[in-house]
């Protein structure tokens, strides 16, 4: 096997002043403290899958099924990635062994978790070495078209898993119920939201425009940056900013909606990957959010105010960016 | 108008989001589902290799405040595993997993698992503390999400509730002792 | 009162004015070749773009909808100004170019959020630019040769920004009615027009679906012949 490098990008840092995108980016410090964004640099990207087996997905059904998850994003024609599936290897996919591996691995430490994304970096310069994936093979599986009610769909879970591989974080654009046996979401529009539908839901193989928008500005075309815009502002509660706050842009033309973050000790938000025209925003805490889902571990969130809308129709110009919106909030 | 360019990316964070979950556990599994529940401030963080040096662990040790369940008089330290860490210059990033450094304080609710003890719920099992702007108090983040109410149906969780606010570190206690004193079968 | 009710009063009250004030006749009206410099207020009609929903994909088990909020949107009518410069090529039909600008508010109903903000209107005001050519074809005959009856017919190019600046949109627009100028006095330079009729134009960017909008206009102003 050959060993891959990829190459992170360094991608143009504004003054940090400012800070990133809607939904949220994976980043990493690196030593000299500057802060970067995980993100693929050479294209296609190799990927391995474990030679295993769990009950109902064989790892040729397993392996088939996440190359249609990388392709749901490779798609998105406001976004240029694309990957290649370079193999079935013996590894399982945890290890940092230079290549990157999907595949089935038993975790019941990990019994709330269906899977999850790792990476290896090189934290001198910020390079990805490598990023896997495993799907925890306590669970049951699926890979049925129309989905099993009884399992959890492979397809799904791997969209939203691949969205972490390709530097994406967390949405926050979901709700939830509490009901016997913890929490359950009742609808979300994102599949990067950080909790699963229910078992035989198929829907999260679908991408939404918030995963549209995170995945464009990361890897965006041409056409990406001249027709589509932003809005930023900030997040304020009796003039102090608020940090932590969950902001979302809706489009009163198209109906989409595409989150974002006040980021910084400012108090600022930027969303982009909007199309232009008008929009409400929304600002609400995070007060029900395991916030590690979202933030690290020095990002003191302020969860005490309000959901309040913007009293302005924000007007997103093309290729450009609507700016000064202050939206204040109260406490609780 | 000013125009912005949007898509520079100013990126973020060490660690970030949490993996897919099956289902995030309400309060009231946390602590039902946690060996040890524990007030406690980071002073060590360790990593190493795992398994013949295929993957990184952290050890994390912290110094104990206060026991909440589990835990005994003569612990002044807990020991649990995080998945992740940096070792030289390569750094093991799971997504999801908590990261902690020295000085970080948290209410920290572990589960055993073989002979170590892990995060209940990968990350859901911490709760920081960190210093209210307006009051200057210590209060525990996020609140704890249960039901309000003792009806059996399903109840929205929603966002900006006057009925959840973050707490301070002897309310959050409160809570969690209250919880652990409800009996089974209620909220 | 709608903005239909507006326009019909204004013309009701413009005809009373002049049926009024009407005096003798023997005025001379413009002719062929006579120049005519219009300005004055307008009123444009506004119009619902309607409901729309933000919602959630549901889960499997969830009944119904899941609807984070609800909006529903409309154009207010607006007043402005005009400006026109015409030409009589006959003693009735002239052809003219006019300057519209209005400043109609774009306001969006937000109501039902899912965790109980209040609810709330946001709105933005739009600069709306008319840059036209109408035909128009006065009737004179007998009666008062002071008081002229018109139709009128034409199209422009519509320049619409929204707040700041910050989105601009175009399109055309097409529009037709009938009105009647009063001229003051026997020389017949000065006069009062008072004009209602439709206008449509392109959909725009806040609207779901782009569609053609008919929306009613009227307008007073002072005609100076020259």
């Amino acid at each position: 096997m050959t060993r891959r490098r990829v190459v992170l990008a360094i991608v143009a840092v504004c003054a940090l002043t400012v800070p990133a995108s809607a939904y949220l980016k994976l980043g990493t410090v690196v030593v000299g403290g500057r802060t970067m964004s995980l993100r693929w640099q050479d294209f296609p990207i190799s990927y391995f899958v474990t030679n295993t087996d769990v009950a109902q997905v064989s790892a040729t059904q397993f392996q088939a099924t996440v190359t249609r998850a990388f392709n749901t994003w490779h798609a998105v024609e406001t976004a240029e990635t694309s990957s290649r599936f370079a193999g079935f290897v013996a590894a399982p996919p945890n290890r940092s062994d230079g290549a990157s591996v999907l595949g089935f691995l038993s975790r019941p430490d990990q019994d709330r978790t269906l899977a999850a994304t790792s990476f290896t970096i090189d934290d001198t310069t910020g390079e990805i070495l490598e990023s896997d994936i495993y799907f925890n093979s306590i669970f049951p599986w699926s890979t049925a078209e129309a989905g099993n009610t009884e399992r959890f769909d492979v397809e799904s879970i791997a969209v939203h898993e691949i969205g972490h591989f390709l530097g994406l974080s967390h949405s926050a654009l979901g709700e939830t119920e509490l009901q016997p046996g913890g929490r359950r979401v009742i609808g979300a529009e994102s599949v990067m939201f950080p909790i699963a539908f229910s078992r035989g839901n198929i829907s999260d193989r679908q991408l939404r425009a918030d995963d549209i928008a995170g995945i464009s500005d990361l890897y965006g075309t041409r056409a990406f940056t001249r027709d589509f815009g932003s809005i930023s502002g900030r997040v304020t509660k009796n003039g102090r900013p608020v940090k932590g706050a969950h902001v979302v842009a809706f489009s009163t033309q198209s109906g989409k909606l595409i989150g974002g973050f006040s980021l910084n000790d400012d108090g600022e938000f930027v969303i982009a990957g909007l199309q232009p025209g008008p929009h409400i925003l929304r600002a609400e805490p995070l007060d029900d959010a395991d916030l590690t889902s979202f933030f690290d571990e020095d990002f003191e969130v302020d969860v005490d105010f309000r959901v309040t809308f913007y009293e302005r129709v924000v007007a997103v110009p093309r290729g450009g960016g609507a700016n000064d919106v202050e939206i204040k909030v109260t406490s609780k | 108008m000013g125009r912005v360019i949007p898509f520079v990316a100013c990126v973020l964070f060490t660690t970030v989001a949490s993996a897919t979950v099956l289902v995030p556990a309400d309060f009231t599994e946390v602590v039902g589902g946690s060996q040890i529940i524990a007030h406690a401030k980071i002073v060590d963080v360790r990593p190493q290799w795992a398994d013949g040096r295929r993957w990184i662990d952290t050890i994390v040790t912290a110094e104990v405040v206060s026991f909440l369940k589990g835990g005994s008089a003569s612990d002044d330290t807990i020991s649990f595993k995080v998945p992740g860490g940096r070792i030289g210059r390569y750094r093991s990033l799971v997504v999801g997993a908590p990261v902690f450094a020295r000085g970080d304080e948290a209410v920290l609710f572990l589960k055993r698992h073989d002979d170590e003890l892990d995060v209940f719920g990968l990350s859901q099992g911490v709760y920081r503390i960190g210093v209210d702007a307006v009051s200057g108090q210590k209060i525990v983040v996020p609140p704890p999400i249960m039901k309000l109410t003792d009806r059996p149906e399903p109840e929205r969780v929603t966002r900006g509730s006057l009925a959840r606010r973050p707490l301070g570190v002897e309310a959050f206690g409160a809570r969690v002792r209250e919880v652990m004193r409800a009996p089974k079968g209620a909220k | 009162m709608s903005a239909t009710e507006r326009v019909s009063a204004f013309l009701v009250a413009s005809a009373a004015f002049v049926l009024l004030t009407a005096t003798s006749a023997g005025a001379q009206v413009p002719t062929a070749g006579s120049w005519e410099f219009t300005g004055g207020v307008v009123y444009v009609g506004g119009f619902d773009i309607g409901p729309l929903a933000a919602e959630l994909t549901p889960n499997s088990g969830t009944t119904g909808r899941i609807t984070l909020f609800d909006t529903d949107s409309r154009v207010k009518p607006s007043p402005g100004v005009l400006a026109k410069i015409g030409v009589f090529l006959s003693p009735s039909f002239a052809l003219e170019g006019g300057l519209r600008y209005t400043r109609p508010v774009f306001e969006t109903d937000i109501s039902g959020d899912f965790e109980e903000a209040d609810d709330l209107t946001a709105e933005q005001t739009l600069s709306q630019y008319l840059f036209d050519v109408t035909a128009v074809w006065h009737f004179r005959g007998s009666g008062d040769a002071r008081t002229m009856p018109f139709v009128y017919g034409g199209g422009g190019y519509l320049r619409e920004l929204h707040e700041g600046n910050a989105l601009v949109e175009d399109g055309i627009e097409f529009h037709a009615g009938g009105g009647v100028k009063w001229w003051f006095g026997a020389s017949a330079r000065w006069g009062f027009r008072a004009q209602g009729g439709i206008s449509a134009r392109d959909g725009s960017e806040f609207e779901p679906e782009k569609k053609r909008r008919v929306i009613p206009e009227a307008s007073g102003s002072i005609v100076w012949v020259f």
